[in-house]
């Protein structure tokens, strides 16, 4: 009887410490006495990042007290599983990263992340004002928050604050070009072509005796070159392609555009850059597509091809690993002097604009404002020097003199039309044949002929799907607006809209607007 | 059946003791939980609504007190709950019909006869006419409820969808010219817009390029919304040799969003117009 006793003692002095304890860990994170948690989640581990989010948790818990910042660092392969995990099991941390690189994530952003237009509007109190200032919150980035990640074209808004300017770049081996006499960068791609032959000349070999190649290659290494070459030959559809004149080509442009008979994979433009690219393959090490990232940057560093493609994040461990000088530099693209791909390029492409990265979104709870704050910070003047200083990244928001000026990026032509055409309307069939543009017996006609003839029925299913996302976004906004409109002090019969409602209802009508122009395109479009 | 008092049967006892304390102090703690942060009256619902948090609005207009402000509440955090179910949308429908019957609130009908016209509008399918009849209601019964400007913007897109894919240009501009138009700016800056951008979709810029200037006159607009009107009436001006309007337009674009994506794209187009202009 005393052992029975004492185990229903056991059992009651356990669950009142267990509930003081949920009750402790609840008021934590809200208000009240204690400090309030804002933990982040992200899946960025490089070391410099993380000391730098350590510092910046440090210097934001100085000047506020009461708040106490965490991180939480989870590995890349399993941090969409985790995120997904967190935010159904309503635990997710206050701020998380986000890319729409990982799948489904569009969808999770639209309905547990908060919309920060409010905020991108107006200044950021943490940026110390410069000439001309003060500036909006989204003004201060050099993106301007238009990227993929930072904002919805869906919802019409933005969801995400970036830390650094992601953006693809060329490195190269100085020390190598040094040594076979060739000329300093930047080259156009005719000038690189000839690389090859200058190191076959000076009988640059590998450590393995075989001749260095002008660039290294794996799947992430040819994707950031393939996507500049395709973008400086492919400027002319800009234009063409835009259905609705504001100068944008989405993927409902391109994959209308298509079903209407304005392009196809024929297309002078088109094929030309898919010829580009097959002739740009014959420069890298072979079987670059069946390399994955680490691979490509290993025989960079062995030294089997003079330069390589990564994103500009690269460049800090690139120099760590490689025992030679590694140079950045634009990538070798045609230009308008081109014998061949000349006719096709109005002008540089853009090596500044549609690209900022690593970004962080805000989770809709009760400590929402805090961490908005805290995102406001992170990206203020000391935070994006500090961060600059750790990690040698280029940040998002621009500075007194930004880096930009220092590496002396182009601005011009977007990039993201083969993003466009590889991944919206037809990715399926574009990943089943792509292989076809570099095959010996295969070239970029006979992937043409394939494309031409198994694109419409997944690109016409694919606007199908983008009609029924609308929809339901649509659908979504209909609370919000009833919401916002009973919020407003005075909304009696003959009271003036307010005007963040006004902003609100011009985009639910403009995204209104759009899926019956969606709709009536597939009711005189039918199924091939 | 264990005796009284038997061993087994205090045990019985004692472990619903134990029970019975383990609820009391579950229900303490979640009364912390629950009562942490409560605003006055719906408010807090209706905050968590706008920030997109019906599914969290959804048991505080449940078990708040009866009233028409509760019904119109409840509706609307049905329609938005997650996720989205054919049996919510259908008693979001009986809410609104029995706040329409039962109500003296009168400026609570209009944006009930809205989500009313929205539920058959874009959460049930093939169900225009009947979106119709609700926004014709809506506009006639209360034509000074900003609901009303609304409900004409919708309006005009299920009247537009009805025209024939094939419509000359004549026929497109009689059937816009017949459309309410909204009183408040806003409003109408919104129904300027996308009459203009059906025009577009129809081929006809010289109307639209009227219509997309209204809309530039009309109301500021904000954030991306505003960049790609400029950008768009710059580009549709620029085809139709309207360069000064042109100019404006991108002018006003690239001071206002110096950072956007197609500036480079578009300080060529305003240095490209003024060479012409020039010769």
């Amino acid at each position: 009887m005393k052992k029975n006793r004492l185990g229903y003692a056991l059992i009651i002095v356990m669950t009142l410490v267990a509930f003081v304890v949920a009750r402790r860990n609840y008021t934590a994170t809200t208000a009240g006495p204690g400090k309030v948690l804002l933990r982040i989640g992200h899946f960025t581990i490089d070391p410099q990042f993380r000391s730098f989010l350590e510092k910046a948790g440090g210097a934001y818990e100085r000047i506020h007290p009461d708040v106490q910042i965490k991180q939480l660092d989870i590995p890349r392969p399993v941090y969409l599983q985790w995120q997904r995990t967190q935010i159904v099991g309503e635990m997710a941390p206050e701020i998380m990263q986000f890319a729409y690189f990982n799948a489904g994530v569009e969808d999770m952003v639209m309905h547990r992340f908060l919309v920060l237009d409010s905020w991108v509007e107006q200044p950021n109190p943490y940026r110390v004002a410069g000439k001309g200032e003060p500036m909006m919150w989204r003004d201060t980035f050099l993106d301007g928050l238009d990227s993929r990640d930072t904002y919805s074209e869906k919802l019409r808004a933005y969801f995400g604050i970036p830390l650094i300017m992601g953006g693809y770049r060329f490195f190269y081996n100085e020390t190598m070009r040094r040594e076979a006499g060739v000329k300093s960068g930047p080259w156009t791609f005719r000038e690189f072509q000839q690389l090859a032959d200058q190191l076959k000349v000076i009988g640059k070999v590998d450590a393995a005796g075989r001749p260095v190649l002008p660039m290294v290659g794996s799947n992430y290494a040819s994707y950031s070159f393939f996507k500049m070459l395709f973008a400086s030959v492919t400027q002319p559809l800009l234009f063409t392609l835009d259905r609705n004149y504001d100068l944008d080509v989405t993927g409902l442009d391109v994959a209308m555009g298509f079903l209407d008979g304005n392009w196809d994979y024929h297309t002078r433009e088109i094929l030309a850059a898919f010829n580009l690219i097959r002739e740009s393959s014959t420069l890298m090490t072979a079987g670059f597509s069946q390399l994955g990232k680490q691979d490509g940057v290993l025989q960079f560093a062995q030294e089997r091809g003079m330069s390589i493609g990564g994103a500009q994040v690269d460049m800090s461990y690139l120099r760590q690993l490689a025992p030679f000088e590694v140079r950045e530099g634009s990538f070798p693209v045609p230009d308008k002097n081109d014998p061949i791909y000349g006719q096709y390029v109005l002008g540089p492409v853009t090596e500044l604009k549609r690209s900022s990265s690593l970004t962080l979104g805000v989770l809709r709870s009760p400590l929402q404002e805090r961490a908005v704050d805290f995102l406001q910070f992170l990206t203020g003047t000391e935070m994006m020097a500090l961060l600059h200083q750790e990690t040698g990244w280029r940040v998002s928001v621009q500075g007194d003199s930004t880096e930009a000026d220092k590496l002396e990026l182009k601005i011009g032509y977007p990039d993201g039309l083969y993003d466009t055409i590889k991944s919206r309307g037809n990715p399926m069939a574009f990943n089943r044949n792509v292989d076809l543009i570099f095959k010996p017996n295969g070239g970029p006609e006979v992937f043409a002929d394939k494309m031409d003839a198994e694109s419409p029925r997944e690109i016409r299913t694919w606007l199908e799907s983008q009609a029924s996302t609308l929809r339901q976004t649509l659908r979504q906004q209909e609370s919000v607006i009833i919401a916002r409109w009973f919020m407003v002090p005075d909304h009696g019969e003959s009271a003036e809209i307010d005007p963040d409602l006004a902003g609100f209802l011009g985009v639910n009508n403009r995204q209104e607007a759009e899926l019956r122009s969606i709709r009536r395109f597939l009711r005189t479009h039918p199924q091939p | 059946m264990p005796a009284m008092g038997s061993k087994r049967e205090l045990r019985g006892r004692s472990s619903m003791r134990c029970l019975y304390l383990v609820v009391i102090v579950g229900f303490w703690g979640m009364k912390g939980v629950a009562g942490e942060a409560d605003e006055p009256g719906n408010r807090k619902a209706w905050k968590l609504l706008a920030g997109h948090s019906a599914s969290k609005a959804w048991p505080l207009f449940n078990h708040a007190p009866l009233s028409s402000e509760r019904q119109l509440g409840m509706a609307a955090a049905l329609l938005g709950k997650y996720p989205q179910t054919q049996q919510n949308v259908d008693r979001a429908e009986v809410v609104l019909q029995t706040l329409l019957r039962g109500s003296d609130r009168t400026e609570l009908h209009a944006p009930a006869l809205y989500l009313l016209a929205r539920i058959e509008h874009i959460f049930r399918e093939g169900h225009e006419s009947q979106a119709e009849v609700y926004y014709r209601v809506l506009l006639k019964k209360h034509p000074e409820s900003q609901w009303a400007d609304y409900a004409a913007v919708k309006l005009a897109l299920i009247v537009l969808d009805r025209l024939p894919g094939k419509s000359d240009t004549n026929e497109v501009r009689s059937m816009i010219a017949g459309l309410a138009e909204p009183r408040r700016s806003e409003a109408r800056s919104n129904w300027h817009r996308l009459i203009a951008e059906y025009l577009l979709e129809h081929g006809d810029m010289v109307a639209a390029l009227d219509h997309l200037i209204l809309v530039r006159k009309l109301a500021e607009g904000i954030g991306k919304n505003r960049a790609d009107l400029l950008v768009q009436l710059g580009n549709v001006a620029t085809r139709l040799n309207e360069g000064k309007i042109a100019i404006s337009a991108y002018e006003e674009f690239l001071i206002e969003f110096a950072r956007d994506n197609r500036n480079f794209m578009v300080q060529r187009e305003v240095r490209r117009i003024r060479r012409e202009e020039e010769k």
